[in-house]
């Protein structure tokens, strides 16, 4: 219970003295905010967030389920490792590799035209928008689903076997209610990063049109220096985001699961054809989404591969590095502590609602603009120390909260499965605390674990660092690094540093999925 | 997993304490400039700028970065009367109006006359130090009629695609909207209408803009007309072409100025006159792609030698832009939302 709310007092405190510092800086005056200017763009951002995640949902639904159906296939393992790396990448480089495959003069173009379709410009507006989200979440939402199905007891799948369920059956009485249960947190976490999308929204949108309020936010900071407008606009997202996803988190009604004997039992339906068809087309469906815009990434960072080797990038490497560990291994221990909090507040206490509310408390720096973040700490941190001196530690923090909504989503579901199943044995024979996270946790635990910290780790090497927005220059991470040679016109040494963000997070997740032990059948 | 916790806060705390720390180095006096990161960083003039004037002033130049100009600016309000800063570098007219009306900078008291810039200059609180034309750059091997002036390019209905940057988050972007409003003036909702379609996409940098542009998604591109400079003086590649419209083209004037609470406005003041000696502005052209505010005495480089110059050139005065940038945003939005 304690950490638990030691690290829910972190994140609210964080949030709630960056909005305190912008309010400080702003000074008392009331800030003019141009609302119909803003009605409009939060209507857009609604519609498009709303179709990214339901897309996003039923894509990842259906290659989680096509993944944990076949074991067995060739690249499997870099098909996951691949899905994982396109939740990572930093938005720019998405957009690049997007834009290559599926541009105007793009892969998919070029390729019609040679077959004599010229197909013109249609990626700008709703598809764009809809292909990049697509393809930073649905591979999100595969990954949790398929570790939801993965804790599926053994006895199930028994008992399936023995009723001679159909495909249909073991979907409706197995499959479905995994995916149903899973489905409203992780709306929760899509729909917010997609209502949030700001660079991939504008460049992908085709114009003002398609906007978030992160563009109005930023205006505010960066031209008007306004930072009272700046507040109340941030304010007025958080404010949105909770509201909205707060009755979906609430849609998630879970029947409490029974104690599992812990063995492995294969599924019924791997060899039925309907479901052989279906993952057939799904797998092929996300692996042209996921694949070519990283194929993208990699080809054209190969072009300028040796520069790589220069000091800068190496030290570069390394701080990125320095960051990432920490922030990653600190965004696992928060949301460990912050998924005990919840799971005691929903069994031990049976107060869902308290439950929900800090499941809530946990999302919340999805909605806090970066920018916004940053300005009003800088601003509180200015009162207590020099921020100069805080750079690396803060960027480390600032990283690690950010990863911790997706850190939750993974560490969430197997603590309270746990809890359903030893919880009652685990309270008889007085195990508590440490011991209990230790001994009957840490079982089921340890996969999610590995994985999410892999994932934390890499986002945080591929974040741009809103710490260093108003930091001192002194550290320069790669997505730094990358964004300097965008901004120098060496667009190719960009890609190259790119490509090396892709790699280090490709090679964090296959290590993960080896000491987890996924793929390994038989071994959970 | 606690002791893990336990371990990244420990881990972190250590990472605090060593932390590079700004240490005044015996009993130099150290200059704090503070200046954007493409200026300061790997790629931009920032290294060669510190060690020609520490060459002279027997002092430390110390560069502290921020992320963009837009944040140099927030940053200087932020910090306000406590600021680290003896000289802000980087801001560009703009963005001038809002910062001497916070009382950010003192008059440079410096001689400005002879300058090369294409303007009259008479600001008493801020001296330029590069400055460059906006402009549609083009592949000439693809686009081989481009528009021939502003009017052509507006009225071409089935003109070059192009993509632009949005004035609300990008430097290039806020230009382009000035350009137009500096043109057409009241008509410039017209003119955004009538460009609407063949807008391509609007993006948040300029990165993001030319990025796209050189993957062949649009025409042309908002950018400079120093940035063909880039492709002859590096990659060696003559095909990338500025369109000169004889109408005008919108000028970008970037300028340093003395922050009003150094306490050590005589070194600032020389760091100042440095800016504008031959040892900076010959760092500016092929570190900054910008025009260099007083021509070095050896001439541009090669690479500026064959790009095409406006006749005509356009600025609006920083108060002006100041007073009117929202309204015309709301024209643009208007205009661009429909």
């Amino acid at each position: 219970m304690v950490p638990g709310l030691l690290a829910l007092a972190l994140v609210l405190g964080v949030v709630a003295a960056a909005l305190a510092g912008l309010a400080l800086a702003a000074g008392p005056s009331l800030p003019v905010v141009p609302w119909g200017y803003v009605g409009g763009v939060v209507a857009f951002s609604l519609w498009q967030a709303l179709v990214s995640t339901i897309l996003s949902l039923a894509l990842g639904a259906g290659l989680a389920l096509a993944l944990a159906r076949r074991t067995r296939f060739a690249g499997r393992t870099l098909l996951i490792a691949a899905m994982n790396l396109a939740t990572v990448l930093p938005a720019i480089v998405v957009v690049f590799g997007v834009v290559t495959v599926f541009g105007r003069a793009g892969w998919l173009g070029e390729g019609m035209r040679a077959l004599g379709f010229d197909m013109g410009s249609w990626l700008y507006g709703l598809p764009g928008i809809l292909i990049a989200h697509v393809f930073f979440n649905a591979p999100l939402a595969a990954r949790v689903f398929l570790a939801g199905l993965a804790a599926v007891p053994a006895e199930h799948w028994r008992l399936a076997a023995q009723l001679g369920m159909g495909p249909l059956a073991v979907f409706r009485f197995i499959d479905r209610p995994v995916l149903l249960r899973e489905a409203p947190g992780l709306a929760g976490l899509v729909f917010l990063l997609c209502f949030t999308s700001f660079a991939v929204v504008l460049a992908l949108g085709g114009g003002p049109r398609a906007a978030t309020l992160e563009v109005s936010i930023y205006e505010a900071l960066r031209f008007d220096v306004d930072f009272g407008r700046a507040g109340v606009l941030a304010a007025l997202q958080i404010v949105l985001g909770l509201v909205l996803v707060l009755p979906i988190l609430r849609l998630g009604t879970r029947a409490a699961e029974a104690a599992a004997t812990g063995f492995v039992e294969a599924r019924p339906d791997v060899e039925a054809v309907l479901p052989k068809v279906l993952d057939a087309l799904v797998l092929a469906l996300g692996t042209g989404l996921v694949l070519p815009p990283l194929a993208a990434v990699a080809l054209s960072g190969a072009r300028a591969l040796a520069t790589l080797a220069q000091p800068e990038v190496l030290a570069s490497l390394a701080t990125s590095v320095v960051v990432a560990i920490p922030a990653g291994a600190l965004s696992v221990a928060l949301a460990l502590a912050f998924a005990g909090l919840t799971r005691r507040l929903r069994i031990a206490r049976a107060r869902p609602r308290a439950a929900d509310a800090v499941s809530l408390a946990g999302l919340v720096i999805l909605v806090m603009p970066p920018f916004t973040l940053a300005a009003g700490l800088f601003v509180v941190l200015r009162l207590v120390a020099d921020p100069f001196a805080l750079g690396l530690p803060l960027l480390a923090l600032v990283n690690a909260l950010m990863a911790l909504p997706l850190v939750l989503r993974q560490v969430e579901p197997p603590l309270m499965l746990s809890a359903e199943r030893y919880g009652h044995l685990a309270e008889s024979l007085g195990i508590v605390g440490t011991d209990r996270l230790r001994l009957v946790d840490a079982p089921l635990l340890r996969r999610p674990v590995i994985v999410a910290f892999a994932a934390a780790t890499a986002l945080s090497l591929g974040d741009l660092g809103v710490a260093a927005f108003f930091g001192s220059g002194e550290f320069v991470t790669l997505p730094v690094l990358l964004h300097q040679r965008l901004g120098a016109y060496r667009m190719d040494e960009a890609a190259s540093v790119a490509l090396l963000l892709a790699l280090l997070a490709f090679a964090f997740f296959i290590l993960a999925q080896h000491f987890s032990g996924d793929g390994r059948a038989g071994d959970r | 997993m606690f002791r893990m916790f336990a371990l990244s806060v420990a881990f972190l705390a250590t990472l605090g304490l060593t932390a590079p720390q700004a240490v005044a180095q015996s009993d130099k006096p150290t200059l704090t400039v503070y200046t954007y990161r493409a200026f300061a960083g790997k790629y931009g003039p920032g290294a060669r700028v510190k060690e020609r004037f520490e060459a002279a002033c027997a002092c430390t130049l110390d560069l502290v970065q921020t992320d963009d100009a837009g944040s140099l600016l927030a940053r200087l309000k932020l910090e306000g009367k406590d600021t680290k800063a003896d000289v802000v570098l980087g801001l560009d007219t703009n963005q001038t109006a809002e910062a001497r009306a916070a009382g950010l900078v003192v008059p440079h008291g410096l001689d400005t006359a002879g300058l090369d810039l294409p303007v009259p200059w008479t600001d008493d609180s801020f001296i330029p130090f590069d400055w460059g034309w906006f402009a549609f750059v083009y592949d000439s091997d693809k686009l081989r009629n481009p528009p021939a002036s502003f009017k052509a390019f507006v009225e071409a209905a089935d003109g070059p695609k192009i993509i632009i940057q949005d004035p609300r988050t990008s430097t290039p972007g806020l230009g382009l909207m000035l350009w137009v409003q500096a043109l057409y003036g009241d008509k410039a909702g017209d003119v955004w209408a009538r460009l609407a379609p063949r807008i391509v996409t609007v993006t948040k940098g300029w990165s993001e803009a030319y990025g796209l542009f050189l993957k062949g998604e649009a025409d042309m591109v908002l950018s400079y007309t120093t940035s063909p400079a880039y492709h002859v003086g590096v990659e060696k590649k003559t095909n990338y072409k500025a369109a000169i419209f004889p109408e005008g083209h919108y000028l970008q004037v970037e300028v340093a100025g003395l922050v009003k609470s150094s306490e050590k406005p005589d070194l600032a003041r020389s760091f100042l006159r440095f800016v504008l000696s031959e040892a900076f502005q010959s760092a500016m052209p092929e570190g900054n792609w910008m025009y260099p505010a007083k021509v070095p005495q050896g001439g541009l480089p090669a690479s500026f030698a064959g790009l095409d110059k406006p006749q005509k050139s356009l600025l609006l005065a920083p108060e002006v832009v100041r007073d009117g940038r929202r309204a015309w945003t709301d024209v643009w939005l208007g205009a661009l939302r429909r």
